[in-house]
Formats: structure tokens, C-alpha cells, sequence
């Protein structure tokens, strides 16, 4: 697999004729039915 | 358990005039094309980028949907509640003469999920959470808060709670062991909010509002409002509220029908999609200009489906759900139920805490139904190409309607135009309003196409 690279999302997709990516976080915490934790650095 | 995939080409779809996506149903790759380009090779460029990774991101999936991975258990430590919102999934007469857990049981409970995980050979990588759930937790709030500090080391702690029996010294507490705390507002209108979300003495509102300050600024706050035909019109403020009180994360949940009498409830799909996404456009708005975010939990959720599929948090838009596979819920009578939202359908059970061990009720027939719940076993699901973004939750919803779990979701066509409309918030760079601000530092990318 290509290796991954860091880019910026500040670039203006809406200007592009195609987009497609996948981001590669791993869960940081707890997977949960209803419930978010404290003091994680996770995206929600 | 095996997930067959179809193995199909891309599917097309536009999801506006201008739009078209391209997606593999089954790993979630997608690709956007912006019609008005006319550029002929975007579709080729896409599907090339969608073989090069197809096998990775099938594994991946694959991993994803079928792992058995409990981090997570949920404990009503009483069933009794001083609340009774009309919408609840426990059965009344279990919040009206439940029992409560003692000290000596809860202790065993807590002993004996620790014994689960460091037994376990899958060894997590973060402490496992416990999360006192309800009816209302705070009804046996000394015997709680005590076993938040005995067990401190093993475990990170959770409360859900309507809030009524919170006091400050409480919030103090909570905040200083670090527990993530889950409160209840459904609307701003006083009116509104008490109806759905009812006590004896009718001030849920006022205490709801009033902790709220206490907690400002917080972390490990999170906010639901249930989303039923009762609140939607005054959600964009209820946004706003959200962020002057710079709650951490906001969940907006379309009241789930887990009992026919909720029914009654259920707002319409257009209303429901209209307010919903008007929340959003106000999230956004807000996130845009100010320091500091309001994340909808749900939503966020939802993107994440798309551009971050294992990366998921909230395991209800996930098939199979993470009920019975990475939580389960246990009531104050010892009962081990997939999810609480099984609560009131006994054929779920499986087990009890003080005689059964976890791991014989993680591999009960019971528990193995919920995890063999999969999109591809419901008919409408098996077709759709968001199948693997919304997950077609919840299947006690779909069992209590229709005592079969292999049911599309009762908001089906809510979800197609939320997931639609994450698509174009996508398109057009919008999504890192919708994350934690300091999320998006370092993010990696598996892939990256831009072209045009």
C-alpha cells in the first residue's frame, strides 16, 4: 500500500472537477452506543 | 461471522444537478464528480483510484463490521426513574418499582468486568468505560460516586442523567474525576421541553438549564435532544444555546420507536430532515466564526462513515451495531442485554451478571442474533448504496415494530438525505467545522485525489 502522506484541508474542494480520499484516524476511544467521552483527542 | 461482499463497480448516483458521486457500497470508496466541469476522465481517474485500494479498504471493512470487540459496558445501577418521559425504552413498571443495586453487588459487577477485560486477550489500549445508565442514575448517586473513586484506575467512567438530582458539588465531583457526563434537553421552550422529558415536580427544564452553567466549558459534556414532532422547530437556537454554554458535543437523536405508544412522536421524514439540516447549516455558521465548535455528535458521525469509516465513535450507524460486539448493558437485576434499548424485550437476555460469566453471554444465541443483524440480510438495505454509512439502526427498533430485526430503519429516507447532504458538505470543504478544531492537525490519508 502506497505509504500515507500529511496534507492540509484548507485546499478548496469545491473548486476541484473530482475529489475522493479516505483519512486514516483510529478510533481513540471507547466505541459507544450514545455517549461521547471526556479528555479524548478525537474528531467528535 | 463472514461478510459476503458483492464485489460490484462502482455505483453511480447524483446527488444533485451538479454532483455525481461514485461509490463502492461496500467499503464505502467514494468519489465526487462536479458535473459541470465536464471532465471526462474524473470517472476513470476515480475508478482507477478505487481498484488500486479495493482490497485494502475491503479488509478493512471487513475487520471493521466483524469484530467482537467490547471496550464498553453500561450499567443501570437502578431501574427506577423519577422521570417519565414518554418516549422511554424501559418499561414502566421497571422505573416505577425496579430495584437498585446494593454496594456488595455493584462492587462484584465492577470486580468482575475488570476480571472480563484482563482476562480478555485482545488487550485494549485505553482503560474500558463504564457508563451508569438509566432510568436515572443519580437516584443512587452516593453508591455510584463512591465506586467511581474505589475503581478509578480500572476504568473511565460515564453518567447519563436527566440532571434533576444533580447538584453543584456533584458537577464538581464529576468534573474532577473526569467522568463524561450525558445530560437531557429537548427544547428551549419550558413547555415543550417538559412535556417530552417529564418529572413529578415539572422542573426537568430549569435543572437541565441550570447545569448546564455548571458545567460550561467542560470536555467531557455531552448534550441529547431527542428529536421528536414536539421540538424541531427551534433547533438552530438550540444550537446557539448549545455553543454559548460551549457544550463539547451535541447529539440530535430522532426519537427511537422502540415501543408502539412512541409512535405518536415520530416526526414526519421531510419535517424531520428540514430541521435537522437546518441545525447543521447553523452549526456550520457558528463553528465558521467563533473558537470554539459545536459538534453534532450524530452528524459528525455520519461523515466519519464516509471518510473515516473505522474511525467511527457512535456504533449505532454501524452494521452490525456495536450492541452485544462492543458494549453491552446490564440492569440493576443483573441482566445482560445487547444494548439498553433491549431492555424491554426479554427474548434479548442473556444471562445473568451474578451467575453467568461475560464471555458465556457475549457468545449466547442472543448476543450472536444482534451481531448476525447485518444490512445485507434487509432487502431494501442490500440495494442501497449508503448501506454501510447509516447502518440501518436500530434493530431493536426494528424488532419491537415488526418482531423481526431484518428491517430498514423507520427513518430511512431521513438518513438518505443527511448522508446526501454530508456528501456536498464534503464537496465543498466544509467538514472541518464539524470536528474538534484540533482533530484535523495531523490528519493522514490512506488517499488523496484532486483533480481539476
Amino acid at each position: 500500500m502506497k505509504k500515507c502522506t500529511t496534507k492540509k484541508t484548507g485546499t478548496k474542494a469545491k473548486k476541484a472537477s473530482a475529489i475522493s480520499y479516505r483519512m486514516k484516524c483510529k478510533r481513540t476511544a471507547n466505541g459507544l452506543s450514545h455517549y461521547v467521552p471526556a479528555e479524548k483527542k478525537t474528531l467528535v | 461471522m463472514q461478510i459476503r461482499f458483492k464485489q460490484e463497480q462502482l455505483q453511480k448516483e447524483d446527488i444533485d444537478s451538479k454532483m455525481r458521486l461514485l461509490i463502492d457500497p461496500d467499503n464505502v470508496f467514494w468519489g465526487l464528480i462536479d458535473r459541470e466541469k465536464m471532465d471526462n476522465q474524473a470517472e476513470e481517474k476515480i475508478s482507477v483510484l478505487g481498484e488500486k485500494f479495493k482490497s485494502n479498504l475491503d479488509q478493512s471493512m471487513r475487520d471493521f463490521r466483524s469484530k467482537v470487540d467490547v471496550n464498553s459496558v453500561y450499567i443501570n445501577p437502578t431501574d427506577r426513574c423519577n422521570a417519565n418521559c414518554p418516549y422511554c425504552y424501559i418499561p414502566a413498571r421497571m422505573r416505577r418499582s425496579g430495584k437498585h443495586l446494593g454496594t456488595d453487588e455493584l462492587t462484584y459487577i465492577l470486580k468482575k468486568i475488570d476480571n472480563y477485560f484482563k482476562g480478555s486477550s485482545k488487550k485494549l489500549k485505553f482503560k474500558p468505560m463504564v457508563i451508569y445508565h438509566g432510568s436515572e442514575p443519580l437516584l443512587v448517586k452516593d453508591l455510584i460516586f463512591s465506586s467511581i473513586e474505589k475503581f478509578s484506575k480500572k476504568f473511565n467512567f460515564g453518567v447519563q442523567t436527566n440532571a434533576i438530582l444533580l447538584e453543584k458539588k456533584d458537577v464538581k465531583f464529576l468534573k474532577s474525576q473526569k467522568v463524561s457526563v450525558g445530560i437531557s434537553l429537548d427544547s428551549l421552550d419550558k413547555k415543550v421541553n417538559d412535556y417530552t422529558r417529564r418529572s413529578q415536580e415539572g422542573n426537568n427544564y430549569d435543572k437541565a438549564i441550570r447545569v448546564l452553567e455548571w458545567f460550561k466549558g467542560y470536555e467531557g459534556l455531552s448534550v441529547i435532544t431527542t428529536l421528536t414532532k414536539y421540538n424541531l422547530k427551534g433547533l438552530p437556537k438550540l444550537v446557539e444555546f448549545m455553543h454559548s454554554k460551549r457544550v463539547g458535543c451535541f447529539l440530535l437523536n430522532p426519537v427511537r420507536i422502540t415501543r408502539n405508544s412512541v409512535l405518536r412522536l415520530k416526526p414526519k421524514d421531510k419535517e424531520l430532515t428540514k430541521a435537522f439540516l437546518g441545525a447543521i447549516k447553523k452549526a456550520v455558521e457558528i463553528s465558521k466564526k467563533s473558537k470554539h465548535r459545536i459538534i453534532i455528535g450524530n452528524f459528525s458521525n455520519i461523515i466519519l462513515g464516509i471518510v473515516a469509516p473505522s474511525a467511527r465513535r457512535l456504533m449505532c450507524d454501524i452494521s452490525p451495531c456495536g450492541g452485544a460486539r462492543c458494549f453491552f448493558a446490564i440492569t440493576a437485576n443483573g441482566d445482560m442485554v445487547p444494548c439498553g434499548e433491549f431492555i424491554s424485550l426479554e427474548e434479548f437476555y442473556a444471562g445473568n451478571i451474578f451467575k453467568d460469566s461475560i464471555k458465556k453471554a457475549l457468545y449466547s444465541k442472543q448476543f450472536k442474533k444482534i451481531r448476525s443483524r447485518i444490512v445485507e440480510k434487509i432487502e431494501e438495505c442490500d440495494v442501497c448504496n449508503y448501506r454501510n454509512i447509516c447502518g440501518a439502526p436500530c434493530p431493536a427498533e426494528s424488532y419491537s415494530a415488526n418482531k423481526d430485526l431484518n428491517v430498514k430503519s423507520p427513518y430511512c429516507e431521513f438518513y438518505k438525505e443527511i448522508i446526501k447532504y454530508a456528501f456536498k458538505l464534503i464537496a465543498e470543504d466544509k467538514i472541518k467545522y464539524l470536528f474538534r478544531k484540533e482533530a484535523f492537525k495531523n490528519v493522514k490519508y490512506e488517499y488523496y485525489l484532486k483533480a481539476g
